[in-house]
């Protein structure tokens, strides 16, 4: 049958049949260690005859007279090419696909041999990728690559992940640019890792430059997967388990709270508020019980699960590859969850010996339910943050089962009312990113390629919000929805030649010039209607009962930039390598003067391996020396219409007897004309390195990158009357190390690979322009901002007072003077928080306010290691940050010591070691509700209580699997099963007392000056998990 | 496809895309959105422009600027009725301490509703100078220009008023503050701030039209009395407190004189009206901020208020905050109707609806304010009632002061009279019978609100013009700065409060204390401005 098939395939696709004359060719397929690999492809090399091997590794091909090549591939593998000669039969040991310097490597607008690059790119495959459970491709690269840092805005399913190439490199946006395929893109969300080949990661000027404006923050190069030539290989992929709440914070009990506020009210000596006093000493009664652990309320264990199944294959005229891909993940917190749905199609084509063309797409639909975790939402609207302020006391429910109203924090919702109403909040998320390629060889070396891309997503949120009235803090007198259809369309057209010359004596020159076009639309429309009814088919506009709505819709934009490009590569005897890059980007978001940017680099790089003197070092595999120099630029940054002063509109009044709504405009925003590029001026020196045939390779990196002109949106004071405006504010800059390692070897049957990674950044501001210093981080209006962006600090460091600890005794107040023998802090009583005169002025005030650590960390470091014996696979990976601290913001409310605006929101449980007169040593402050330290107000100021040690070393996942023995599953026609259980965020050690010392810095309202203030993230959850992958 | 097809096929696809031009690829202008080039251009930009000043002036709460981050509620009576002697906190002991904080002086700078009224102000003088600075370039016509920029002007006074008032001298712009500029901002002292809020008034004065010559759809706009209004309002404060501005009790007196002469104003028949619905905008009104009915849930936004709701009854919809004190209620007169009308108090029908007063679980002295009491919004946060700023009644009453300080007693006994009769022939409330929402006949003894003796001179005339204010007045938010600049706030607060409010009042050089509340925290900390005395 199978010979039958061959021959009319040969018969379809030879015309010249008749006249070849073909011999037949036996052998045997193994992996490197002898062992037969069923299932790999053969195939004549030049046509399209072909074979698969059989249980036993041994295949039969029938070779065309005029055809010595023969090249075998296997999934996993590096492909071979053997030529066959006069032999009839051959032995063909496949080496595994691990990476060496040979690898070629994609690069901005081509590929490069890894040992051709003079730029700092650091790579990682699919199959890494897929080890964590995530439906989020950029989550997947934690922990990877040295200099890249990644961490999820949050644990909420869905919410994106922050990454940063290289540190914080703007005060700015410092997303790095996507490109997928060839097509520059802001947003990966519509991939899912199983659909990732492999990812780059562009770090220096050397290599980012040709993507100029956009490439200051690094350049992350995603190749999806592909059809590949052979016969059609089925590969499916899946997963199911559940992720639940690492740990949740010790908090007081319903006894425990009712202690601390009594005991507030005795030690001002001021009576319980009659509202409270009942409540209180009913849980204080003997036998009243624990209350309810809200926190247990809120969490859940969520279920999740991925399955994927791909179709590839092809022949050297037409590959291709289809592949569906579901995910589904209900949160560890209630009411929240992911689904999404990937279709993939790609296909590649030859349609003459000249041209070249290929189409691919992508479409993504994901249904995220819930919100009010922290991304973006104010710090009190977040489910866990209500959670962990309610009072334990009242029940979340009556007697009757009616939800029951909190008089004491009656400002935190009713959490089982808050969570019911978090299922009406919904969004839908479209969208298709579709590219096309036209590829033409012109002459020898020289081709063109015609690259267009467009991509169109949608996202439609609905949010229903119900009537409800428990009481008069906890109500909502009109129901409401709010819909909202958001459009984006964007696309790049990149036309260019590339050129390539081999010389001799292994000399080569290569260029690249191109031309390229971009475009970006938004736009819009969002309703808010009133008295909407309840029932669940009736939560629809057109069902809305009241006659007026408003408009929710969000400013349009359209953005373009137009650029052109080259590059030059010269090899001289694969020792000395120079790439120089240059690109022109002239963008629509500044006014026509300030509107083009030129970006330069040049990279050097010397293969002393390749040497004649290194000839006989043989423990020496590779050895390259790199430098770079270059500047790109941060068109992120760039607001759109930043430049013009525009009127916000409904801004409205009223006027006349009829209580007409007039329309009001206003210049709410101020404006900045002069905007232009922020600019990053990077260089580079690296080693590459690898010994003892490839198992240890090394790669190290010293990088200095000086961000000038950077443009972000200036704090104004309250005096100016009008929100902030984008400005080239001043200057910043990194430096940094970056060391990777890796160790792969076998001993016997144990294969192992061992790979470290280690980044150090040190992060200052150089220049503000002269302006103030930047204050930002006040994510609770108790205690306002929390850092300060100055000259010659890390970005964002928090600034506060220095505590020094509590007044144990009376003695220690009385002797608490300044140099005038006037108490340093006047109206202090034991127990109360002491804080150090820092400016030496002999009081405490804000002028005291000093450096208290900042959450830039010292190092990041990232570990795996994967061993593999006989059919037995094991990999581990961790991931570690040290030397950062973090403002536990959510501590603020739980170690307090008198109520915020009179709301005694809950406490930690270590505050029942609070100080008081019989608990001297107690270095935890008194409760009172009536604080007279310092004048008033001074226990709970904002000071170094609140800054806590927040490094952390993570194991991100460990995962056991097991493949079936080839021979074993032949016999079903399964070229590969393995099976596999893995664990994510298995331990976290950390000093750090909040939730998770993986803090977002976006989450509050994508502040960057807010790095490392914990406003209450959703968690990182731990996950289990139970995996298959087949491949047929 | 041949090679060179597909090549030419290319080049020329490239070609035409650049051949319509590279600067028209680049050159964009803002979507939907209405720049500051050609805001004056056109005469409905140019008035939406000035409707958003007014704007800023009715936001209770809401976002920073009207477009970024949340700030707090704010009320006048917070300040003009809960410090002074008129009106405790209310609500339930813990709901809303930063009122508290107001009422004990024991406020920081922190304290949310004077952060918010920091905030706003600014905004709307930002966007006030928006229009002052850019309407003359303008290509619309001149008199709309005039009389929009007499409204901008008029506004920047009053949130300048606004904000002198409660923190003194601050810092004075004619024009948007640039970033470059914030760090040498200093604040203005308390004269200079009023001579600023005198030359916007006076050139608003010039500016503005009457009310009766605006058209019924604009009533609500600033006016050349209500411009003049307050000018003599700032001035008596001045006269009472800081006078570096060398201001006399004849200004006061010829203001208000020149606001009686231009017939535009009378008092309303029936006091009882003023405050309902077909009070709004009245023939007695010189200014009030108006409001109308929308879903809206809070912040600026809103054209709602939730003004009513904040002194609502807990016990129907409200949150039960700003309580007349037993203090206030001993001030009325017997059977002056205006007690009535001023007060609820447990068991009272109020537009028809039984009203419960929990007092103390619920309330801080068993009574409410009637004259915000509405029946319940669509939308709690989204009340239409607007709030009266200056009566025709308050201009009388400043003109009789001025003349009982010029020593023309005559003249003031019978303003004050004016004002007594009205009184005396007031209704009941509306809704006094449960269901119903009429006026009932009071049946006020003839003897009631007798006026005031013809003779009546020196300090018992000023004594009974100030009681005239106290009760005319009650619960209008005009208390506190009635009692500071004529030297009586410090004797009315108990005297830990009141030792509290005089450390941080201005004392030197000044006819009256000023007490004078923290400027907002982030303005003083990281931008520098000076802080009041006694906070940090």
């Amino acid at each position: 049958m199978r010979a039958f098939l061959q021959t009319a395939g040969v018969l379809l696709c030879s015309t010249s049949l008749a006249f070849a004359q073909q011999r037949a060719v036996q052998g045997v397929v193994t992996d490197s260690k002898g062992e037969p690999l069923p299932g790999a492809t053969v195939l004549v090399k030049g046509t399209t005859v072909g074979a698969t091997t059989g249980p036993d590794g041994n295949f039969q091909i029938a070779l065309p007279a005029g055809s010595t090549t023969l090249v075998v591939s296997f999934v996993g593998s590096k492909s071979q090419e053997v030529v066959v000669g006069s032999q009839s039969t051959v032995r063909v040991a496949l080496e595994s696909a691990a990476q060496s310097l040979d690898d070629v490597v994609v690069v901005g607008y081509g590929t490069a041999r890894k040992s051709d690059l003079t730029g700092a790119v650091a790579s990682v495959t699919g199959a890494q990728l897929t080890q964590v459970a995530t439906s989020d491709a950029v989550q997947s690269l934690q922990g990877r690559v040295a200099g890249v840092d990644v961490t999820s805005n949050s644990g909420q399913p869905g919410s994106g992940t922050r990454i940063r190439v290289r540190g914080v490199g703007t005060i700015n946006n410092s997303d790095p640019l996507y490109v997928v395929d060839g097509i520059q893109t802001a947003d990966i969300s519509f991939l899912l890792p199983v659909d990732i080949e492999s990812t780059e990661i562009l770090k220096d000027a050397s290599a980012t430059a040709i993507y100029g404006s956009r490439g200051a923050n690094g350049v992350v190069l995603i190749t999806t997967k592909h059809g590949k030539e052979g016969k059609v290989q089925f590969n499916l992929f899946g997963y199911t388990g559940f992720q639940q709440i690492r740990r949740t914070l010790p908090l007081a009990n319903a006894q425990q709270y009712a202690t601390l506020v009594t005991e507030a009210y005795n030690n001002a000596g001021s009576p319980i508020p009659s509202d409270y006093s009942a409540i209180l000493a009913g849980a204080l009664q003997p036998g009243a019980g624990a209350g309810t652990d809200y926190q247990k309320f809120v969490t859940q264990k969520g279920l999740i699960t991925n399955y994927s199944l791909s179709a590839s294959g092809g022949n050297e005229q037409n590959r291709y590859l289809v592949s569906g891909s579901y995910f589904q993940q209900n949160g560890i917190i209630q009411a929240s969850g992911l689904k999404k749905y990937v279709i993939r199609v790609n296909d590649d084509l030859v349609l003459t010996k000249r041209v070249k063309a290929g189409i691919a797409a992508t479409f993504s639909a994901a249904d995220q339910t819930g919100a009010g975790d922290g991304t973006g939402n104010a710090f009190y609207s977040t489910v866990l943050q209500n959670a962990i302020q309610a009072n334990p006391i009242t029940s979340p429910y009556n007697a009757d089962g009616s939800y029951s109203y909190n008089n004491i924090t009656s400002f935190t919702p009713n959490l089982a009312r808050y969570l019911a109403e978090q299922e009406f909040n919904k969004t839908t998320s479209t969208s298709l990113f579709s590219n096309a390629y036209l590829d033409v060889t012109l002459l020898k070396g020289l081709t063109f390629r015609s690259t267009f891309g467009i991509t169109y997503a949608n996202n439609h949120a609905k949010q229903y919000q119900p009537q409800y009235y428990l009481g008069p803090n906890d109500q909502r007198s009109q129901s409401a929805l709010t819909e909202a259809r958001l459009e984006n369309v964007a696309w790049v057209w990149s036309n260019y030649f590339n050129y390539t010359k081999e010389l001799s004596n292994n000399s080569s020159f290569s260029a690249t010039v191109g031309q390229e076009a971009q475009r970006n639309t938004y736009s819009g429309i969002g309703l808010r209607a009133f008295d909407v009814p309840a029932e669940t088919s009736l939560q629809y506009l057109t069902a809305a009962r009241s006659a007026n709505y408003s408009l929710v819709t969000p400013n349009p934009y359209d953005a373009s930039i137009l650029s052109y490009f080259g590059r030059v590569n010269y090899n001289f005897r694969d020792r000395y390598l120079v790439t120089a890059t240059l690109r022109f980007d002239q963008t629509s978001k500044f006014l026509e003067t300030n509107r083009t940017g030129t970006f330069p680099s040049v990279g050097v790089a010397w293969n002393v391996s390749n040497e004649e003197f290194m000839k006989g070092i043989t423990a020496v595999s590779q050895l390259k020396v790199r430098g770079s120099f270059g500047a790109v630029g941060n068109q992120n940054a760039a607001p759109n219409y930043g430049y013009a002063s525009t009127a916000t509109t409904n801004q409205n009044y009223v006027f006349g007897p009829d209580q007409t709504r007039a329309p009001g405009v206003a210049i709410a925003t101020l404006n900045n004309p002069n905007l232009k590029w922020e600019t990053a001026v990077t260089a580079d020196i690296g080693l590459d390195a690898s010994f003892l045939d490839n198992r240890l390779t090394f790669t190290g990196d010293y990088f200095e990158r000086r961000t000038k002109d950077m443009i972000a949106l200036i704090p104004v004071p309250n005096f100016a009357g009008q929100a902030a405006a984008a400005a080239n504010v001043g200057s910043l800059r990194n430096r940094g190390l970056e060391l990777a390692l890796n160790y792969r070897n076998e001993i016997g049957k144990l294969q192992y690979n061992v790979g470290v990674n280690f980044t150090k950044i040190n992060n200052v501001v150089t220049d503000l322009g002269g302006a103030t210093p930047l204050a930002s981080g006040n994510v609770l209006s108790q205690i306002g901002n929390t850092t300060r962006t100055d000259v010659g600090r890390e970005i964002a460091y928090f600034y506060g007072l220095q505590s020094t600890g509590v007044f144990h005794s009376q003695a220690e107040v009385d002797g608490y003077r300044n140099a005038a023998g006037a108490a340093f802090q006047p109206g202090a009583q034991p127990g109360d928080v002491r804080y150090q005169d820092v400016n030496g002025d002999g009081k405490i005030d804000a002028s005291d306010n000093t450096y208290l650590g900042s959450a830039t960390p010292s190092f990041t470091y990232g570990a795996s290691l994967n061993l593999s014996y006989s059919n037995f696979d094991f990999k581990v990976l961790l991931y570690g940050v040290q030397g950062a601290e973090a403002v536990n913001a959510a501590a603020f409310n739980l170690s307090k010591s008198s109520a915020f605006a009179g709301i005694w929101t809950n406490f930690y449980a270590d505050r029942m070691d609070r100080w008081t007169p019989s608990n001297p040593t107690s270095d935890q402050p008194r409760v009172t509700s009536n604080d007279t330290n310092n004048g008033g107000g001074y226990n709970d100021k904002f000071s170094s209580r609140y800054v806590e040690n927040a490094s952390f070393l993570r194991a991100r996942n460990m995962e056991l699997g097991y493949s079936l023995s080839k021979v074993l599953i032949s016999k079903f026609q399964i070229t590969g099963f393995r099976v596999f259980a893995s664990v994510d965020n298995v331990f976290t050690v950390t000093k750090y007392r909040g939730l998770d010392p993986e803090i977002s810095a976006t989450g509050y309202y994508n502040n960057p000056l807010a790095y490392g203030v914990d406003f209450g993230n959703y968690p990182q959850p731990r996950t289990y998990r139970l995996g298959f992958n087949v491949q047929f | 496809m041949k090679t060179a097809q597909a090549t030419r096929l290319i080049a020329l696809s490239v070609a035409m895309v650049f051949a319509q031009g590279c600067k028209s690829f680049l050159d964009k202008d803002p979507l939907g959105v209405t720049t500051q080039g050609n805001l004056f251009n056109d005469p409905t930009n140019a008035v939406q422009a000035v409707n958003s000043v007014y704007d800023v002036a009715s936001w209770d709460q809401g976002p920073k600027f009207g477009v970024g981050d949340y700030v707090g509620q704010t009320y006048e009576w917070m300040f003009g009725d809960i410090m002074s002697d008129d009106a405790e906190k209310g609500s339930t002991p813990s709901d809303f301490t930063p009122l508290t904080e107001l009422k004990t002086w024991t406020m920081t700078p922190a304290n949310s509703p004077l952060s918010t009224l920091w905030v706003h102000s600014f905004t709307g003088i930002a966007r006030a100078n928006t229009v002052i600075n850019n309407i003359d370039a303008g290509s619309i016509d001149a008199a709309l220009k005039s009389r929009l920029k007499g409204e901008a002007l008029f506004l920047r006074a009053y949130f300048y008023f606004n904000l002198v008032k409660s923190f003194g001298g601050v810092p004075l712009f004619e024009k948007a503050v640039l970033p470059t500029e914030v760090a040498s901002v200093k604040r203005a002292s308390i004269s200079e701030t009023y001579a600023f809020i005198e030359k916007d008034l006076k050139a608003a004065a010039g500016l503005l039209p009457e009310k009766s010559a605006y058209a019924g759809g604009d009533l609500g706009r600033a006016t050349k009395g209500a411009a003049n209004g307050y000018l003599a309002r700032a001035i008596m404060y001045q006269l009472g407190t800081d006078n570096g501005n060398k201001h006399t009790w004849q200004e006061v007196y010829d203001l208000t004189t020149t606001i009686i002469g231009s017939t535009q104003y009378s008092l309303l028949t029936n006091y009882a009206a003023i405050h309902q619905d077909v009070g709004e905008n009245s023939s007695e009104s010189l200014f009030e901020i108006q409001f109308a009915t929308s879903n809206d849930t809070y912040g600026p936004v809103s054209i709602g208020t939730t003004n009513n709701v904040f002194q609502n009854n807990r016990k129907t919809f409200g949150y039960g905050f700003n309580n007349p004190t037993q203090n206030l209620v001993d001030e009325f007169e017997a059977n002056d109707p205006r007690k009535e009308v001023t007060l609820i108090k447990d068991g009272d029908v109020v537009l028809g609806v039984l009203n419960r007063v929990d007092f103390p679980a619920e309330n801080a002295t068993g009574y409410l304010s009637r004259k915000v009491a509405i029946l319940p919004p669509a939308a709690v946060q989204s009340g239409p009632q607007n709030i009266r700023k200056m009566r025709y009644a308050d201009i009388l009453l400043m003109k009789a002061e001025a003349a009982a300080q010029l020593g023309r007693s005559g003249e003031a006994v019978e303003l004050v009279n004016q004002v007594r009769r009205r009184a005396r022939v007031s209704t009941r409330p509306p809704g006094t019978t449960a269901g119903t929402t009429t006026y009932a006949a009071a049946n006020t003894p003839a003897s009631a609100l007798p006026d005031l003796a013809a003779g009546l001179s020196g300090q018992a005339l000023l004594t009974a013009i100030w009681h005239e204010r106290r009760v005319e007045f009650a619960e209008e938010s005009l208390r506190f700065w009635d009692l500071v600049r004529t030297g009586r706030y410090m004797g009315v607060l108990p005297p830990a409060v009141a030792a509290r409010a005089l450390s941080h009042s201005i004392t030197a050089n000044v006819v009256n204390p000023i007490p004078l509340l923290p400027i907002e925290l982030n303005d003083a900390q990281i931008w520098g401005l000076p802080q009041n005395p006694g906070f940090n």
